[in-house]
């Protein structure tokens, strides 16, 4: 028998084939973007900025992971961003009354994972469309956040949970840069090494197939919602460490663009059944570079929404391109 | 005939990557002319076809309507020209009305229902179909979406109507409606080409038969002057293997008992038992609930009533096993091979091991080298024509697709396989080589459950066989009872 590496059909799309890779282009426009922009922008290139430009990558790729998993079933979950700022509210009035850092950070874990097992529920077992669920839940989240605040912040919390959760370590590594990574390499090893990575990937190509072979679909798509919220949960606790405290403006919907973005960007395919962490996590710093570069130019606000928006068109058209070539015509 | 239609296909070739479908095909054709086109699967028909219906380009050749030249680059285009093509599963807009359906290329801005539907009216009554031009597409039985989609081909000007495998979900009646329609239309001056992989429809049918092996035309001839002997050795290119007929076997022990299943009216209150190595028909027309009751045994669908009995080999003898986990001890090959056998996009290997993960864990991880090693060796046993099993299945033809479905089951090592229409759209050599492969794993002490629309094949593969009607068990027949005239006249 003939091996053949090239898994798809054989040879004659040299130039796509390259596209095709998502993590050889986003590793090849990365590292281009950082040398293009050590050059034009001085304060581009310091200590401070690359970690500041990684602490934002890490708030867009930690939901962006779970957001992955979600997509790879052809899913949405629209309410990572409310969900990250009600579960760290909630949270962080109970942190604020108990001054205990450990109550805390497990009720915002705890609120968190609790919204994504409705989500995971309404989807998976009572079938709902993710997209009209999602956005629904998304928004009694925004309905409590500023409920309970009163569209203030909650802040009074104990000394310990910033020093550690917005600390670093030797002072270099930021320890949501840290945590992003063991989030990063766990949730890799689970899609490619084990039977749920597996299982997943066939519930996303097909799900009717999925199921002869066995896999139990319902709980599969219970689970990705599941940890979906759980990320949440973890960007909560280290966006409000950062921030010293949780108010509702934590989880905008722009911050959601990020997130899509990043995983479209990285060869997650909204499609479903594609996908990969490596991917995502390219995507993610891209995504906080195009952030962090317009900060530094200074431009404003409202235009680099403008700039963010075409950037996902341009990346839909990628995905789109990428599927016309894999598929048949 | 003064001013027939008039078709040349001239040294087309087609040429995929790593392909060459096409090779140096020459073909005349004129009006009220029916040509059977035949061929294993892979042998060129539908790549011919979908040149002449603008779907594919070909890489060589030209081909002439009525003595010009024409370029056919899309389906428009050949539209414009005359060509009509019947899909195999018709292809429409279920939520609209035979009528749009019909005029649909020719819509534009406001609709003129009245107009629409006389024309629809019109073309449906030159094929003496008696289908309301209001009725919704997706409210029709299948042969009468046929028929719609032909009148669509006739109205926008078909003169040359290309059927792809029309018939293959059709029962007896639709298909013999359809065969007046396509003759009446010859009559009309129209000419016809019809694929098909029944060598009876094409004997009963056409006027002449063009065979395909490998791209190319092996013979072409009146029908009525080739016997059936040559058709099949020019089609596989080799002598046909038959399924052995066997001596009567004996079983002794129950593998699986299946109690008052009950799902709605389909299946209602079955009950039977498969014994160690037998292969058990379940014969049925269309809507007998035969594909419910193995989807309903292996826990796809809510079971309303019944429960199902395995024997795991374990001494404890028959256990009820709860429907979920039902899945662990059987294989099931669906009949819709593309809709839930398998993952189209994916490798072979891929495939062959998605339902058998827990195999491949080691510790905590997935073992993939030792999931490609096995793929290799049961793609070669069960003789998978493919470059190797790193190829997606969606670039292997219909037989060599059902082949590495048996085979992902066949590592299993099920108790009980469930098997729905082995060899449907499978070409005549590789169908074969799946019958004995059927057999010989009831020999090796598997039980089969096997459901088949062809009698032909039930009974060559059954050892008992039983006979559903609207979801109820009507008669039971051991291998020596298997007749045509008795299980028709059990079933209806």
């Amino acid at each position: 028998m003939v091996v053949n590496k090239n898994q798809t059909t054989a040879g004659k799309q040299t130039g796509f084939a390259l596209l095709k890779n998502g993590n050889v282009v986003m590793g090849l426009v990365t590292i281009a973007a950082f040398v293009v922009l050590s050059v034009i922008i001085p304060q581009f290139l310091t200590v401070g900025n690359i970690f500041n430009l990684l602490v934002q990558a890490s708030s867009i790729g930690i939901p962006a992971i779970g957001l992955t998993f979600i997509i790879i079933t052809a899913g949405i979950d629209l309410s990572l961003p409310t969900t990250m700022a009600v579960s760290a509210i909630l949270g962080c009035a109970i942190m604020a009354k108990t001054q205990s850092t450990f109550l805390g950070v497990v009720s915002i874990l705890a609120i968190a994972m609790f919204i994504g097992a409705i989500n995971g529920i309404s989807v998976s077992k009572l079938k709902m469309v993710p997209m009209i669920v999602t956005l629904a839940v998304s928004t009694v989240n925004i309905g409590i956040s500023n409920y309970y605040t009163q569209g203030k912040s909650v802040s009074g919390l104990p000394k310990s949970f910033s020093s550690v959760f917005a600390g670093s370590i030797g002072g270099v590594l930021p320890i949501s840069v840290l945590v992003f990574a063991l989030v990063a390499v766990v949730m890799h090893i689970l899609l490619t090494k084990t039977i749920f990575g597996r299982q997943l990937f066939q519930t996303g190509v097909n799900e009717k197939a999925a199921r002869v072979n066995g896999v139990n679909t319902t709980k599969i798509i219970f689970l990705i919602y599941f940890i979906g919220g759980c990320m949440a949960g973890i960007n909560g606790i280290l966006t409000a460490a950062r921030l010293n405290s949780a108010g509702p403006t934590m989880g905008p919907q722009s911050a959601f663009n990020n997130i899509v973005c990043a995983c479209v960007l990285g060869g997650a395919s909204v499609w479903g059944g594609k996908g990969t962490i490596l991917g995502t996590v390219f995507g993610s710093i891209v995504m906080a570079l195009i952030t962090n570069v317009m900060n530094l130019m200074n431009i404003d606000f409202f235009v680099t929404y403008v700039i963010k928006g075409l950037v996902i068109i341009a990346v839909c058209y990628l995905d789109v391109l990428r599927n016309r070539v894999k598929g048949s015509r | 005939m003064e001013n027939q239609t008039s078709l040349e296909i001239k040294n087309i070739s087609k040429t995929f990557p790593g392909v060459k479908a096409l090779d140096d095909i020459n073909i005349k054709a004129h009006g009220g002319e029916i040509i059977g086109l035949i061929g294993v699967n892979g042998a060129g028909k539908s790549t011919l076809m979908n040149i002449l219906g603008g779907i594919h380009k070909p890489s060589q050749g030209q081909i002439l309507i009525d003595g010009n030249p024409v370029e056919i680059n899309s389906p428009q285009d050949a539209e414009k020209y005359g060509i009509g093509f019947i899909h195999q599963e018709p292809v429409m807009f279920n939520y609209m009305t035979v009528a749009e359906n019909i005029s649909l290329s020719r819509l534009k801005g406001k609709v003129n229902y009245k107009e629409i539907n006389v024309i629809a009216k019109e073309y449906l009554g030159k094929m003496n179909c008696d289908i309301k031009p209001t009725d919704k597409v997706g409210e029709l039985p299948i042969g009468s979406r046929q028929m719609v989609e032909i009148a669509r081909a006739l109205s926008s000007g078909g003169k040359i109507l290309l059927f792809d495998e029309p018939t293959a979900s059709f029962t007896d009646k639709e298909k013999q409606k359809l065969f007046e329609v396509i003759r009446d239309l010859k009559k009309q001056g129209s000419c016809i080409f019809f694929i098909s992989h029944f060598l009876d429809e094409v004997e009963e049918l056409t006027d002449r038969t063009i065979v395909l092996r490998d791209g190319k035309v092996v013979i072409t001839g009146n029908t009525k002057d080739i016997t059936r002997e040559e058709i099949l050795r020019n089609m596989i290119g080799g002598e046909v293997a038959q399924v052995g007929n066997e001596q009567k076997r004996t079983f002794d022990k129950v593998t699986m008992k299946v109690e008052n299943l009950t799902v709605g009216k389909l299946p209602d209150h079955v009950s039977f038992e498969i014994r160690r190595g037998e292969v058990l028909g379940i014969w049925g027309l269309m809507g007998s609930g035969r594909t419910e009751t193995l989807r309903a045994i292996y826990g796809i669908d809510k079971v309303d009533e019944g429960a199902v009995y395995l024997d795991l080999d374990d001494g404890r003898g028959l256990q009820k096993i709860s429907f979920k986990d039902i899945s662990n001890y059987c294989g099931y090959v669906t009949e819709a091979r593309h809709d839930d056998g398998c993952m189209l996009p994916w490798t072979l290997w891929e495939n062959m091991a998605a339902p058998n993960l827990k195999a491949y864990k080691k510790k905590l991880f997935l073992d993939y080298n030792q999931q490609k090693e096995d793929s290799k060796e049961f793609a070669k046993k069960l003789n998978v024509k493919a470059p190797s099993v790193f190829t997606n299945m969606s670039a292997l033809s219909g037989g060599n697709q059902q082949k590495v479905i048996m085979a992902k089951w066949l590592m299993k090592k099920p108790k009980v396989f469930l098997i729905d229409e082995p060899t449907r759209g499978v070409d005549v050599g590789a169908k074969a080589e799946i019958q004995r492969m059927i057999r010989e794993l009831a020999r090796e002490g598997t039980s089969c459950l096997v459901v088949s629309s062809e009698i032909e094949e039930i009974s060559a593969l059954s050892d008992r066989v039983i006979i559903l009607n609207r979801g109820v068990i009507k008669g039971e027949l051991s291998r020596e009872e298997i007749e045509k005239h008795t299980l028709m006249s059990l079933c209806v």
